[in-house]
């Protein structure tokens, strides 16, 4: 559970984050990658990889969690 | 036209040949109606994501992109980290609670049957408003391809998912979803290298992304169908029907005429229509209203949250084989997913570069289908065909899904014990005249909802999934004290207030901040549906039997199958009968 809401905040910050980012700061839409503006390559392209970071790690992370857990609870 | 119809065939025919194979396979009910479980998680994402990305995913992005510019790209970010809220808090503990479907999940849960018939209900209103777009897209195709009238297009892919849910079933169909990731993804990502290979995202200089409006590339014919209404801001001469006239202010052209516009000429705006200029396309919240802000973030919740709350989408995890595949399925779905969506906004892009003509004869929606057009040739033929290939893909593959939803829901949820105790093959006969009706109804609003972008359809299914089902999922899953009456509450307000809203802007679209909040309902409708549902739980005890349901969700896949009250399933186990009540043996 603790797992779940530390990826979700982690999460939350970047999908709200980046909304109001772009709202409240229009030059950091858009700031140019070479001829791109920032709030493309975000949304075009660069968000995706950092969603299944924030997936993979959470596998990862519940995965351990459960291992420790269940040789905690098959010991005698 | 040649290579169209060649490659738009043969996925029709792919599709029935995989599910015809599949269909040898399945032999008993359960087979049909879940597929078995022994498929393995990068299958499952795969069939997972070919059944995701449906008509809002092939056409509808790219054709909001080109109208609205940046502020539309919300829209896929949202439909792929909906995966990760899916991961996050629902994949896994579902799966090990035995229930394939929502309306079995809430049926489980609270031990009442008449809680599965009222989710049934909401099951049936999201899936038929998620297949409207898929209608509206398969009619626009088909009316692009061959000059057909709209409703040609409609009942043709209508008939033939009636067709493969009649006689497919589940058992074919994740093979055959998992063929069509591949081909969609085929489909949009080849042209699109191609095209942004060949003309790039600047004409002399003049980016895409630049702050000045759309000018025409080169010379362009533009042949009106209806009667339109032009604004001109720069006086400029164009030859209409073969006479040379100046056009200045606002001018009206009539239906049939051809136009004839000069390389550099300045895109006229339509009245009815108004295009976005350069600012405002490039860039998210240019004018920076804090509406559209609230917009955004409303739209980003409900296509977040509704994710989950789809029902075709949940079913298929429960073809994973225990709690941890299924969580590795999900992060499966999300990479797929996103990979998808690095392109459909390229065609948005290149159409308003080159081909900004789309904005005068309103097809802006099929821009996926006309800018491969522009490589011109034999090598133009055959992307064409190849893009249509897959927007029938994604129609297919998406409606079926759903359809094998709204089919389950009706024969199985809310036909109540008269079929569930039904033998076998009374209980597949029902099945496929429930995906008959379904089909049918399907086919009927999909007619009327032309006027209606696809992707804010999508959109408004993913507001009523995300406000009816989220909460209900969510606090079931993680929250013992949620009681019966909380869980009835929250669903029908959620469902109720977020149907009306959208009913109300589909009749009578609202400006302003009522208009905001009434397009798009999520930021309001799922807090209160989460409040409803806390508010009548709060301050009731926590039945033994409701807390060992939740500790059999949570544990670890290896503890619950060694546990002494689990007996491993036999196959007649997962039809849907025994899911309910075997979850509820576990806990003894």
């Amino acid at each position: 559970m603790s797992i779940s809401l530390a990826h979700l905040a982690v999460f939350a910050l970047i999908a709200l984050g980046l909304p109001v980012l772009f709202w409240a700061f229009p030059a950091v839409a858009a700031f140019r990658v070479g001829p791109i503006p920032l709030a493309w390559v975000i949304l075009g392209g660069g968000g995706y990889p950092i969603l299944v970071a924030i997936g993979w790690s959470y596998v990862r992370s519940v995965e351990a969690a459960e291992t420790e857990y269940t040789e905690l609870v098959d010991e005698p | 036209m040649n290579w169209t119809f060649f490659m738009v065939t043969t996925v029709i025919v792919a599709t029935f040949g995989i599910g015809l194979y599949g269909v040898r396979l399945a032999r008993t009910t359960s087979d049909f109606f879940v597929a078995t479980r022994a498929v393995g998680p990068m299958w499952n994402a795969s069939a997972i994501a070919g059944e995701y990305l449906s008509a809002a995913s092939f056409l509808g992005i790219a054709g909001l992109v080109l109208t609205q510019g940046a502020s539309a790209m919300w829209y896929p970010l949202g439909y792929a980290a909906g995966y990760l809220m899916l991961l996050l808090f629902v994949a896994a503990p579902l799966r090990r609670f035995g229930a394939y479907t929502i309306p079995d999940f809430a049926e489980g849960r609270f031990g009442n049957p008449r809680m599965r018939r009222l989710v049934a209900v909401g099951v049936l209103v999201i899936a038929w408003f998620y297949l409207l777009p898929q209608m509206k897209g398969a009619g626009v195709t088909f009316a692009v391809l061959t000059g057909a009238p709209y409703w040609v297009g409609v009942v043709l892919v209508g008939v033939l998912v009636m067709a493969s849910v009649s006689f497919g079933g589940m058992k074919g169909v994740t093979y055959v979803q998992a063929f069509h990731y591949w081909t969609k993804l085929v489909a949009i990502a080849v042209p699109a290298v191609i095209l942004i290979g060949l003309f790039g995202l600047d004409d002399d200089g003049r980016s895409v992304f630049g702050d000045q409006d759309p000018r025409f590339p080169g010379e362009r014919v533009v042949e009106f169908t209806e009667t339109e209404e032009l604004r001109v801001d720069e006086p400029m001469t164009v030859v209409v029907d073969g006479v040379p006239t100046l056009w200045e202010g606002v001018v009206t052209v009539a239906a049939g005429s051809e136009v004839v516009f000069d390389k550099e000429d300045a895109v006229p705006q339509p009245v009815d229509r108004p295009l976005a200029d350069g600012y405002s396309w490039a860039l998210p919240f240019s004018d920076r209203k804090p509406l559209h802000l609230v917009a955004a973030i409303s739209l980003l919740l409900a296509t977040v949250l509704g994710t989950m709350g789809l029902p075709h989408i949940l079913v298929r995890f429960y073809t994973n084989r225990d709690g941890a595949s299924s969580r590795r399925t999900a992060v499966g779905t999300l990479a797929l997913v996103g990979f998808f969506y690095l392109f459909p906004w390229i065609y948005a892009a290149m159409g308003r570069l080159w081909m900004p003509e789309l904005y005068l004869t309103g097809e802006t929606e099929v821009v996926v289908l006309s800018v491969p057009g522009l490589v011109g040739g034999s090598g133009g033929s055959f992307l064409t065909g190849l893009v249509a290939a897959g927007a029938f893909s994604a129609f297919l593959s998406t409606s079926s899904g759903l359809l094998v939803s709204v089919a389950g829901a009706l024969s199985h949820d809310l036909a109540g014990t008269l079929v569930r105790d039904a033998d076998d093959r009374r209980r597949l006969q029902a099945f496929r005249l429930a995906a008959v009706v379904g089909g049918l109804v399907a086919m009927g609003l999909g007619l009327v909802v032309r006027p209606y972008e696809i992707n804010v359809l999508v959109g408004w299914a993913f507001a009523i999934a995300a406000s009816a089902f989220c909460p209900l999922l969510i606090l079931g899953i993680w929250w013992p004290r949620l009681t019966m009456r909380g869980a009835v509450a929250g669903v029908i307000v959620g469902g109720i207030t977020s149907t009306t809203a959208i009913l109300v802007t589909m009749i009578e679209p609202q400006t302003g901040w009522i208009g905001v909040f009434l397009a798009q309902p999520a930021i309001v409708t799922v807090p209160l549906a989460f409040a409803v549902m806390a508010a009548l739980s709060w301050g009731r005890s926590v039945s033994d039997d409701v807390e060992s349901l939740l500790l059999g969700m949570h544990n670890p896949d290896r503890m619950s199958r060694t546990a002494p009250l689990d007996r491993s399933p036999t196959p007649n186990d997962r039809s849907s009968n025994t899911a309910v009540p075997r979850a509820r043996r576990t806990i003894g």
